[in-house]
């Protein structure tokens, strides 16, 4: 049942551009996919356990996507967390990747790389999952 | 008969006196003749010598003997020898001839005594006569002599009130024999120089003139004497305290009836302050030429009648005045009578309706009026002129405008490089301002490059598919449209930003400045954790300015309040940005931080250039955006929040017809 309800990406983006963007591509390769304003829309939604990737912006006013990814992580919710940013630094990736960020996408990135990167995360839950 | 005596007897009259002997003699024929008959006293003798006697008296020689020879008659009838006949003997003829010779006698006396009498009686009327004519002779005598004291005394008292007036008139009088010499001076004159009538008889006189000014004084009379001509002189005169003072001497020929000069008048008037007040203005003259040359600034003034309108003015030589630099800075020869129409001529061709609207308003009344406009030369040089003027009104409806004009073309140009200067600087703070969101900015165009990007694959995807999903297709090419335009406006609102432009004051709406300003720093506030809230007044006025760098200063105040909260942890970093409008002509902009805010100590520093409290500021960012907010006839000040932080305002003019968006 775990497996399947862990089955939709989540996208958390203040900016509604670059969300609908995501959003419509990662559909178009037959992801199913749910967009938040913000992280604490996030932290509201009730199926949080049907998440199996998160991709939230590094850069949000309020919650940041690595706090975002700390709050999940806390909740116990093994979610694989692609943080993109369009104000790339190294010690925020750095930060990201110690902090269990699965990837740390830089804007504009390419199809290849998010795409890779949320099957790498839909990978990596599936043997989470496998694994539990 | 004594009245008949003095005139020449008539016929008439020798008749009645004739008579009269006759009758005389008759009575005292009669009467002796009756005192004999009465008395027998023979009285023949003695009342016929009675009635010769009183014959002779009273009627002359003539009648007299006339009465004798009656008598004679009368005697020798009536008396010798009393027979009433006539004497015949000896005796009678004796008696007879002793009494005609006592009547001769008789005669001969009375004659004598009557023609003396008579004598004396015309001398004494010819006395009578000569003293009444010596009494008349007196009288008028008497009577011209008292005319002639009257005639004297009057003069004398025209001479004495002459004397007094000369003496008592407020001038210096003097007078001079044909020859000039001087012979009489006032008292005014006397008292002035403390020398006396009698130091007129020397030269003492010439100490009362100046030593340097004596030849000339003397000069001036060999020059005009000869002429007898009217003619002025101005010396210095020494008074009694020995100050010397400045007189105008006027001197006036006294002419006899043969034009003849007798005498020269003079009057000196005391010339002084005149002389004084005719330097001093002569002084301030250079002084004020010589500040004209130095300012560049020119005077003139217009005298006007009426308030006629600028082109029936125009080719009328009214009364013009132009100062030496007024003729300099018009480029005018000083021997050309100004006009307006030469002005006119001298002024700017896009120039002219702004002096014609100006002039107009002077002549229509209009007091003060203040203007500047530019000037082409003949030989194309171009000037900038700052036109000051006053219209003074005078009685009788004419007026006069006054005013000065300034050469503004150095000062023109030396603001017009402080211009470019700050332009130019504004410009490079920009630019480094730029430079320090680079990464902000960045952020701003990565955001819509990486939508266009999902957006443009997901595109391709919808469309790959075995059946096209071409709904999709279609919404994700619209988002690329969008973010592709969003991306564009970005890079123009940077580039703007970055452009290197002239100063470009257009009607601006300030709530578009804010928000465009904010855009650019957008992500600077989320990079700082910042929260930006607005507070825009509806309804405000478009103020007149450079849009660019009004957002400028926008942008500065912006990232300095978000630098300044960098640091806080307690509490929120809110930046509230509000606009609004300031009494009726004003609009305000204020950018609140809650930031750590500044030293008193540093707060009247913090507008200075190069005064910095960033690592690697230039501390021209507030210094620059003062020097734009009073380009704009505004104000930039600090003020510290009554909780945290500081408030940045400016106010700014709106524009005078602005009614609000």
């Amino acid at each position: 049942v775990q497996k399947k309800q862990r089955c939709i990406i989540a996208i958390v983006d203040d900016d509604e551009a670059v969300r609908e963007a995501t959003k419509s591509l990662l559909r178009s390769v037959g992801f199913a996919v749910e967009t938040f304003p913000s992280g604490e829309d996030f932290l509201r939604w009730p199926h949080l356990n049907r998440t199996a990737c998160l991709v939230a912006d590094f850069n949000m006013p309020g919650m940041t996507g690595l706090e975002l990814h700390l709050q999940v992580s806390a909740l116990d919710e093994s979610i694989p967390t692609i943080l993109i940013t369009a104000y790339p630094s190294d010690n925020n990736r750095t930060r990201a990747l110690d902090a269990g960020v699965l990837n740390y996408l830089v804007k504009p990135f390419s199809e290849t790389e998010i795409l890779s990167s949320v099957r790498s995360a839909l990978s990596e839950e599936r043997n989470s999952q496998g694994g539990m | 008969v004594a009245h008949f005596d003095q005139i020449r007897p008539s016929a008439a009259r020798r008749i009645a006196v004739y008579g009269a002997a006759l009758l005389t003699v008759a009575t005292a024929t009669g009467a002796a003749v009756t005192v004999y008959n009465f008395t027998r006293m023979e009285a023949y003798a003695s009342l016929l010598l009675c009635a010769i006697l009183f014959t002779a008296w009273f009627g002359g020689a003539g009648p007299g003997l006339v009465a004798v020879a009656l008598s004679l008659f009368t005697f020798d009838y009536f008396l010798i020898p009393h027979n009433h006949g006539l004497a015949t003997g000896p005796q009678d003829i004796l008696r007879l001839l002793f009494f005609a010779v006592v009547a001769l006698l008789i005669v001969w006396i009375i004659a004598v005594l009557k023609r003396t009498s008579n004598s004396l009686r015309r001398a004494h009327d010819d006395l009578k006569a000569n003293v009444a004519q010596l009494e008349a002779l007196n009288r008028s005598l008497q009577i011209e002599n008292a005319e002639r004291v009257r005639a004297e005394q009057t003069i004398q008292q025209a001479e004495r009130e002459r004397q007094v007036t000369i003496d008592t008139i407020p001038a210096i009088v003097a007078r001079y024999r044909h020859d000039g010499q001087l012979d009489f001076v006032n008292q005014t004159w006397r008292t002035y120089t403390g020398l006396s009538q009698e130091d007129m008889a020397g030269h003492r006189w010439g100490h009362a003139i100046h030593p340097e000014d004596l030849p000339l004084a003397e000069a001036a009379w060999r020059a005009h004497l000869p002429a007898g001509e009217p003619f002025q002189i101005e010396h210095r005169m020494r008074r009694v305290d020995g100050e010397y003072r400045w007189h105008l001497v006027s001197r006036v020929p006294l002419r006899d009836e043969n034009g003849d000069v007798i005498s020269w008048y003079g009057v000196a008037h005391d010339i002084q302050d005149r002389k004084q007040a005719e330097r001093a203005l002569r002084r301030s003259e250079a002084y004020l030429a010589e500040a004209q040359r130095l300012s560049h600034t020119g005077s003139f003034s217009w005298k006007i009648r009426g308030s006629d309108d600028f082109l029936s003015w125009k080719d009328r030589r009214a009364d013009h005045y132009w100062s030496k630099e007024t003729y300099l800075i018009m480029g005018v020869d000083e021997t050309v009578t100004p006009t307006i129409e030469l002005t006119m001529q001298r002024v700017h061709p896009d120039d002219r309706t702004l002096v014609r609207q100006e002039l107009n308003r002077a002549l229509q009344g209009e007091r003060d009026y203040d203007y500047e406009h530019r000037l082409l030369l003949p030989d194309g040089t171009v000037k900038y002129v700052h036109v000051r003027g006053h219209r003074h009104e005078y009685e009788a409806g004419e007026a006069e405008l006054v005013g000065a004009l300034m050469d503004i073309t150095a000062e023109k140009k030396a603001r017009e490089a402080l211009q470019n200067a700050q332009a130019e600087l504004a410009h490079i703070t920009r630019v480094t301002t730029l430079g320090e969101m680079s990464a902000s900015i960045a952020h701003e165009l990565n955001q819509p490059l990486a939508a266009i990007n999902s957006n443009a694959e997901a595109t391709l995807r919808w469309l790959g598919r075995d059946l096209p999903d071409l709904d999709e297709a279609r919404a994700a090419a619209d988002r690329i449209v969008r973010n592709a335009q969003r991306a564009g406006d970005v890079i123009r609102r940077v580039r703007e930003f970055a452009k290197k432009a002239d100063l470009q004051m257009t009607e601006t709406n300030l709530n578009e400045v804010v928000e465009e300003a904010i855009t650019l720093v957008d992500h600077e506030a989320v990079r700082h954790g910042v929260t930006i809230q607005f507070n825009l007044a509806s309804g405000l006025p478009p103020v007149r300015g450079d849009r660019i760098q009004l957002q400028q200063v926008v942008v500065n105040l912006a990232v300095n309040g978000m630098e300044a909260m960098a640091g806080i942890r307690n509490r929120q970093r809110v930046l509230t940005v509000r606009t609004q409008q300031h009494l009726s002509d004003r609009a305000v902009v204020m950018v609140e931080d809650t930031g750590v805010g500044i030293e008193l100590d540093n707060l009247g520093r913090i507008f200075n250039a190069f005064h910095t409290t960033k690592p690697h500021g230039l501390g021209m960012g507030l210094s620059i955006c003062r020097s734009i907010v009073e380009a704009h006839g505004g104000e930039l000040w600090a003020s510290p929040n009554v909780k945290a932080g500081m408030t940045f305002q400016f106010v700014i003019p709106v524009c005078a017809h602005g009614s609000g968006p």
